[in-house]
Order: structure tokens, then C-alpha cells, then sequence
């Protein structure tokens, strides 16, 4: 099967809902933001350190929910049994909290802000959280300027926003298990 | 967006070959045994797995609860196309599916069906599940290759077959060239669902027709090889 239609050569896509919107419009942002971040996901896997390698089962799980987020995202308000077909359940974000706890027992707790960084891994990691939180600001931003409703997307709201925290513990937990140390932000 | 759903689900099934029917020299329909509580919507496919390589096919209902049909046009280096046209009955297929998002959604706009060749294989499924009143514009070279007409054209508010060889003698009510020049230039301007499936070349086209005089329609596309 080929990957291209031509249907988008003049700056226009198709939602699934069978809108045709520019390129430009926020909804492409943020499922296009949902896309880089589950790439990123895909490097953070192939960075993993040895001793990580329990949480790639983990982040694969993660990635197949943000396919999910982003047919969620492309579909619009306008059919909102459609929609809610789509939206993720919230108990894919109470993964992400078990997940999140899972690692953070074992972590040192935090008195000071961190820099990004350490492992290859956990700079990944901070890219990615960095590019969630963009997802989600965009994902806020659709449901703002569009007829959709809030609660249509309660389950990926909820789920980037707690994805954003998983991937600032995974940073950590990289480091950690790579015994790389955390670097403090040393205030002027 | 990118397809999501590029390769079909994982549900793998095996069938085996009841019957096949040759409509034209080269398109010819194969029944399939419906393996035990296989479902499917209506426009969703499966996905064939012969020989290492992988096809898909949108599935019809069958006479019979009991079979799935396949409508195929036979492409000369198709490997699989040509294994599926010559070996015996009764041989066994592996498939994967259902799957596909390309179901009808009832609005308030007007359903626009645009097919090409055997790309009438999903409404003609839609059909026989009982949709009525939509436009349909079957792109065929001669009325021979109007696959499903006696189905579709009963069930279709307007049955437009665009023919881009000879017209028949006598003149039918067929239109005389491509589903696209049809858009362009016969089509009122309105909003409307368009459900786009055939080749690659004539859903961007239309799509692109849909951009410039249909800009708040919506449009669903299936893309057949």
C-alpha cells in the first residue's frame, strides 16, 4: 500500500471526521505534536540503558495510546458519538500513575530544580516531556477555538498531562539506574 | 493525516475459496467461506496473506450469512491477484482483519458516492446492508464493467454511471467521461459527505475539485491499487 494520496500537495488534510482543514490550523498541530512526541518515544527505547530495558514494554503501550490520542485529536467535535469512540479511557492515565510511582519508590527525593540532562536516555526523555506539554498546550488550544467539547477529550487531557510527568520520572529513573547523578540548577 | 491504520488489525483468519464468478475479462468476485463469528462494518476490509505478500480487499456481504465476497480485478503481473484467479476452489486463505475506517456516517449533508472500477466494492457492502438515497458516479470505461448496478442503482437517489469509453447505443443516461469532469461541471455547489474509493490519481483529484467548489463538505476516501 502507498503511504501518499496527493490529496494534501495544496496545503490542505483530511480529518477523520471528513473535514478539509489547512495545514496550518491548530488541530494539525496537535496531533502533529502527538506524533513527534511518539517518535521521540521511539528514540528514548533505542537509548535505553541495559538496566532500563523493563520500561520498554512500558513506553510501546505508550505509544499505541498516542496513536490513539491522535485519531482522538483529528476527528472533530461536530460527531460527538464519533469522537467519544476515540477518546482515551482514563484508566490509560492511571497507568501512567502506577507506572510513575513504580519508579519514583526508588528515586531520590527532590529538594531543588534539576538541569535536563545525564544519560542519552534521560536527555531524550526531557525532549519528549518538553514536546508533551506542547501537545497538551495545543490540545488546549483546539478544544478553545473549535466547537469541540472539552469533556470530549477529557481522557487525553488528562492522559498528556500525566504523560509529562511520567517522562520527567523516566528521566530521572535513567539516570539513576545508569548512576549518571542529577545536575542542580544553581541559582545566581 | 497519515493513514493510522496502514496495516490491518491483528484478528488473523482462514477461509477457504467457495465460488468465483468472472464479471469481465479481467474483474471477477470470489465467495469465501465467513470463518465462525467473524464481523465486520460495512466498507472495512481484510487484509489477504499470500505468498509473503499482503493485499486488501473490501469485503461485501454474501448471498448467504455465511460468505464474504471479494470483488478483484485481475492485473496482469499481479501476483496475487493471479493466484487468486486460477487456483482451484476450495483453497485455503489466510487474511487479517477487519479493518478500516471507511463506514458510512449519516448527516445531515447529502452522501456523495464516487467510485472507480472495483472501487464500488465498499458501497456496494453498505448497500446490502441496507443504505439508501445517496448519489452514486461509478467511473467505468463500458456499462459492462458496472459492477453491482442491479443493487446499486435501486438503492441510489441518482445512479450516475461516467463511462470514459464508448457510449452504449442507444445513449443511456450514463454520462459521457470521468467522475471528475462530472464535479466539476454537472454537480450543484452544495455541502456534502463525499466517500471517495478507486484509484489514488481520482481521489486526489476530487479532492482537490472538493477544496475549490465544495470547501465545507467533508470527504472520506479509500484508496484501491
Amino acid at each position: 500500500m502507498k503511504v501518499y494520496t496527493g490529496g494534501g500537495d495544496r496545503g490542505r488534510t483530511s480529518l477523520f471526521s471528513g473535514e478539509r482543514i489547512a495545514k496550518d490550523d491548530i488541530r494539525v498541530e496537535a496531533y502533529g505534536d502527538v506524533d513527534e512526541l511518539n517518535s521521540l518515544l521511539g528514540v528514548i527505547i533505542a537509548a535505553m540503558p541495559h538496566d532500563g530495558t523493563a520500561r520498554i514494554a512500558e513506553l510501546r503501550q505508550i505509544q499505541g495510546d498516542l496513536f490513539r490520542v491522535g485519531a482522538c485529536l483529528a476527528t472533530s467535535g461536530e460527531d460527538p458519538t464519533f469522537a467519544a469512540t476515540r477518546d482515551l479511557p482514563l484508566e490509560n492515565a492511571h497507568f501512567l500513575e502506577k507506572a510513575i510511582d513504580q519508579m519514583d519508590e526508588d528515586l531520590p527525593r527532590l529538594s531543588q530544580f534539576i538541569l535536563p540532562g545525564g544519560h542519552p536516555a534521560a536527555c531524550w526523555s526531557h525532549v519528549a516531556r518538553c514536546v508533551c506539554r506542547r501537545a497538551e498546550r495545543h490540545t488546549v488550544r483546539t478544544v478553545r477555538q473549535s466547537s469541540s467539547k472539552e469533556d470530549m477529550y477529557a481522557g487525553t487531557l488528562t492522559y498528556l498531562n500525566r504523560l509529562s510527568d511520567y517522562l520527567f520520572v523516566l528521566a530521572r529513573y535513567c539516570n539513576q539506574v545508569t548512576q549518571t547523578p542529577d545536575t542542580p540548577w544553581e541559582s545566581a | 493525516m497519515t493513514s493510522l491504520d496502514v496495516a490491518a488489525g491483528d484478528n488473523l483468519h482462514t477461509s477457504r475459496i467457495i465460488h468465483r464468478q468472472w464479471l469481465t475479462k479481467d474483474t471477477f468476485t470470489l465467495a469465501l467461506e465467513r470463518p465462525p463469528d467473524f464481523q465486520f462494518q460495512a466498507g472495512q476490509r481484510i487484509r489477504l496473506l499470500i505468498g509473503g505478500k499482503h493485499r486488501d480487499y473490501s469485503l461485501i456481504p454474501g448471498d448467504t450469512p455465511a460468505e464474504l465476497i471479494l470483488l478483484i480485478r485481475w492485473m496482469d503481473s499481479g501476483v496475487v491477484s493471479t493466484h487468486l484467479s486460477r487456483c482451484p476452489l476450495a483453497t485455503s486463505l489466510n487474511f487479517s482483519g477487519p479493518s478500516g475506517h471507511f463506514i458510512y456516517r449519516p448527516s445531515s449533508r447529502p452522501a456523495i458516492f464516487i467510485a472507480t472500477g472495483t472501487g464500488i466494492a465498499p458501497f456496494a457492502a453498505m448497500c446490502r446492508g441496507g443504505l439508501q438515497g445517496f448519489v452514486l458516479l461509478h467511473g467505468v470505461r463500458d456499462v459492462g464493467a458496472l459492477y453491482y448496478r442491479d443493487l446499486m442503482e435501486p438503492a441510489a437517489a441518482r445512479y450516475i454511471p461516467c463511462l470514459t469509453g464508448a457510449m452504449p447505443s442507444p445513449p443511456s443516461e450514463a454520462f459521457p467521461g470521468r467522475v471528475t469532469m462530472y464535479l466539476r461541471n454537472q454537480l450543484s455547489a452544495g455541502e456534502y459527505d463525499f466517500y471517495l474509493a478507486g484509484r489514488r490519481e481520482m481521489i486526489a483529484e476530487v479532492i482537490d475539485i472538493v477544496d475549490h467548489r465544495f470547501a465545507s463538505s467533508r470527504v472520506y476516501s479509500e484508496i484501491f491499487f
